[in-house]
């Protein structure tokens, strides 16, 4: 949904860089021989949209439902065919279930790109950040449900919550409150996924990548001890969530 | 000091009347506010962001008394933070709405630009940052923070203050920035203890001064924790209240086992008026902590040598107490800049 240009002056310096690399090379001066992706990401269970009024089966065969399904992303890259990182720094994403979850990537060189990179969570420098001081239309100001945390000042990386059946039986009643609030600056999980990117001059191609929210509950039970962690009252909860995230996200 | 009431005054009669006069130079109706420190005080560090000015404070003083921060317009900072009691409060654990109860004793509110970070367990750096906390902690406010600030940004007062002292529109920044500033202007120090501190020797009586030895002796070694001009280091140290705590203090932000049950040294000035005691109330009268250390505390593994039996004579005893006594500013629960 919101994404943020903090260094807009760092894009400027790379484009007019790309400008003068292409231009020994390109037929066409007029233009500075960019293009730009615009990356969605979806949340998505079992293939289909994920919605917070659907029921799903854990493979342990608790229901459960998923009402929030929030978190940031950071810290993106396009790796080029030498293994060179093109940087996006200054731009965050507040991903949501429902919403289109859109982070446009500027001023890339044309070329062919293999891998995307990026965080999930807030580096450690804007994780310390104050909320109150970005603009309420930044993805890094106080926002509902919250995604900060006031009593241990720092973001929230991933907020997900919903309600499950607890019952010994598991007779699907689906009434209990689970929520994982995964934040502090060691729980930043890094993502690399495979692209086939072909970027020309002018070009905005689209890149969709969906996170399996499925992939999240890899080894959590929804239950006993695995039904809440804030992070540091829960850390192997944490800790499991944090180690799910890498492989949840797929490129379609 | 603060003229509130001009100030207030001047704004409303803006709000009335600014669109019939013609429009008056905003600038000159802030000015910047000259923070007046004690003797002896060390000078006070201000964000750039928030520096001091008379509009600034006044609004934050009108916001730390509005419940209309409470989501149900029920609490108020001042709810829980009374003047009279130095701006803590007098049971052990305050009401926030609907009569909920969280976890720790209100702390007293002075002195607060001093303090390295907030909190019994350090958790948050400034004070514009702990403002986000109260308004979101469903035991105390229960407000989602862009629903206060959405709230509170109704107020055509709040809306030309906003203007006047950080010319934008009332938003979150403005909330946090003037509570900071109103917060920062809190500064207790002239107490009794202060007079005879600053040369006059016939301010504190023996006893006083007897207790005041004690105090800063090696066998005491209360000055070892609570030091300095504030009387605490902000450190994070185990008193011994308990063998097994059930709030682990400064570990639940470092998760650190050598961090469990340790608590932010609180300061003792005003200690007469903040009863009760620790970071869970549990100590209802100065003779009882004065008792609690005699004793030396429960053997929590992570407990500080010093805290050990003081085998304290019963002169002794009243004499700390007498000192404890004289650390009271009466000046600072009375001050009229303070008060709604
Ligand atoms: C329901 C009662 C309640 C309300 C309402 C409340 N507080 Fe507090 N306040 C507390 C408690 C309890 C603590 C200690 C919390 C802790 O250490 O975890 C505290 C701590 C603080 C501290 C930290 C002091 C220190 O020495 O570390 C400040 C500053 C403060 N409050 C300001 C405010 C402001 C500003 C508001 C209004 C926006 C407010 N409080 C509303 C109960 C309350
Ligand atoms: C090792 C450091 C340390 C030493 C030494 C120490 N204190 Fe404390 N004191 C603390 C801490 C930490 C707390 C808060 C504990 C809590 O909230 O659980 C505290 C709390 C208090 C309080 C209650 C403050 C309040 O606002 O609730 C008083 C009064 C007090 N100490 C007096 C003394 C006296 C008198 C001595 C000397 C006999 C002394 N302390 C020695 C660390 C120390």
């Amino acid at each position: 949904m919101k994404a943020l240009n903090f260094k807009h002056f760092a894009f400027i310096l790379l484009a007019i860089f790309a400008a003068v690399s292409v231009t020994s090379c390109s037929k066409d001066h007029d233009h500075d021989g960019t293009g730009h992706v615009h990356v969605y990401f979806t949340n998505k269970y079992d293939g289909a949209a994920q919605t917070s009024t659907a029921t799903y089966t854990g493979t342990n065969g608790r229901d459960f439902k998923i009402t929030t399904n929030n978190y940031y992303i950071s810290n993106v890259r396009l790796v080029d065919h030498d293994g060179a990182e093109v940087p996006f720094t200054g731009q965050y994403l507040l991903a949501k279930t429902g919403e289109n979850n859109e982070l446009e990537l500027e001023g890339i060189a044309a070329g062919h790109y293999h891998h995307i990179r990026f965080d999930v969570g807030i580096d450690s420098v804007t994780n310390h950040s104050d909320p109150s001081t970005y603009a309420s239309t930044s993805p890094l100001a106080p926002t509902t449900p919250s995604m900060h945390w006031s009593w241990n000042s720092g973001y929230i990386f991933y907020r997900i919550e919903g309600l499950v059946d607890t019952s010994a039986a598991k007779n699907g009643t689906v009434d209990g409150a689970w929520e994982m609030h995964l934040g502090t600056d060691s729980k930043l999980a890094s993502v690399e996924l495979d692209i086939d990117l072909e970027i020309s001059e002018g070009s905005h191609p689209g890149l969709n990548i969906t996170m399996n929210t499925e992939d999240l509950f890899t080894n959590i039970d929804l239950g006993g001890a695995d039904i809440a962690t804030h992070t540091m009252d829960n850390m192997p909860l944490a800790n499991k969530l944090k180690a799910n995230i890498a492989a949840a996200f797929t490129v379609e | 000091m603060i003229k509130g009431k001009v100030i207030f005054g001047s704004i409303l009669f803006l709000v009335l009347f600014s669109t019939s006069c013609k429009p008056v130079e905003d600038d000159l109706l802030d000015r910047p506010y000259n923070l007046v420190l004690p003797a002896g005080f060390p000078t006070m560090s201000i964000p750039a962001d928030n520096q001091l000015t008379e509009v600034r404070i006044e609004l934050g003083k009108m916001l730390f008394f509005d419940k209309a921060l409470s989501r149900d317009s029920s609490v108020s900072c001042g709810s829980c933070h009374l003047q009279s009691h130095a701006f803590s409060d007098v049971v052990n654990i305050s009401s926030g709405i609907e009569g909920r109860k969280g976890m720790r004793n209100s702390p007293p509110l002075f002195n607060l630009g001093y303090h390295p970070y907030f909190f019994f367990d350090g958790g948050v750096p400034t004070l514009e940052l702990q403002v986000l906390a109260p308004v979101q902690d469903v035991n105390e406010m229960d407000h989602e923070f862009p629903f206060a600030v959405q709230r509170l940004a109704q107020n055509p007062a709040y809306q030309k203050m906003a203007q006047i002292a950080y010319k934008r529109d009332f938003d979150a920044f403005v909330l946090t920035r003037a509570i900071g500033a109103f917060e920062r202007t809190l500064v207790s120090g002239n107490s009794t203890y202060d007079k005879y501190n600053n040369g006059n020797s016939s301010a504190l009586n023996e006893s006083a001064k007897r207790g005041l030895a004690l105090f800063t002796s090696e066998r005491l070694s209360c000055s070892g924790c609570h030091s300095g001009f504030n009387f605490t280091d902000y450190s994070f140290q185990n008193n011994g209240l308990y063998l097994q705590y059930p709030d682990s203090g400064r570990m639940r932000v470092t998760t650190l086992p050598e961090d469990r049950d340790k608590f932010k040294v609180p300061s003792l000035r005003n200690i007469a008026l903040t009863a009760p005691y620790m970071h869970d109330g549990s100590i209802a009268t100065l003779p009882e902590v004065v008792e609690h250390y005699n004793n030396g505390g429960a053997a929590n593994p992570n407990k500080d040598p010093r805290i050990k039996p003081l085998t304290l004579t019963s002169q002794e005893k009243s004499d700390l107490l007498e000192f404890l006594y004289s650390l009271t500013d009466n000046d600072f629960i009375t001050n009229p800049d303070y008060a709604p």
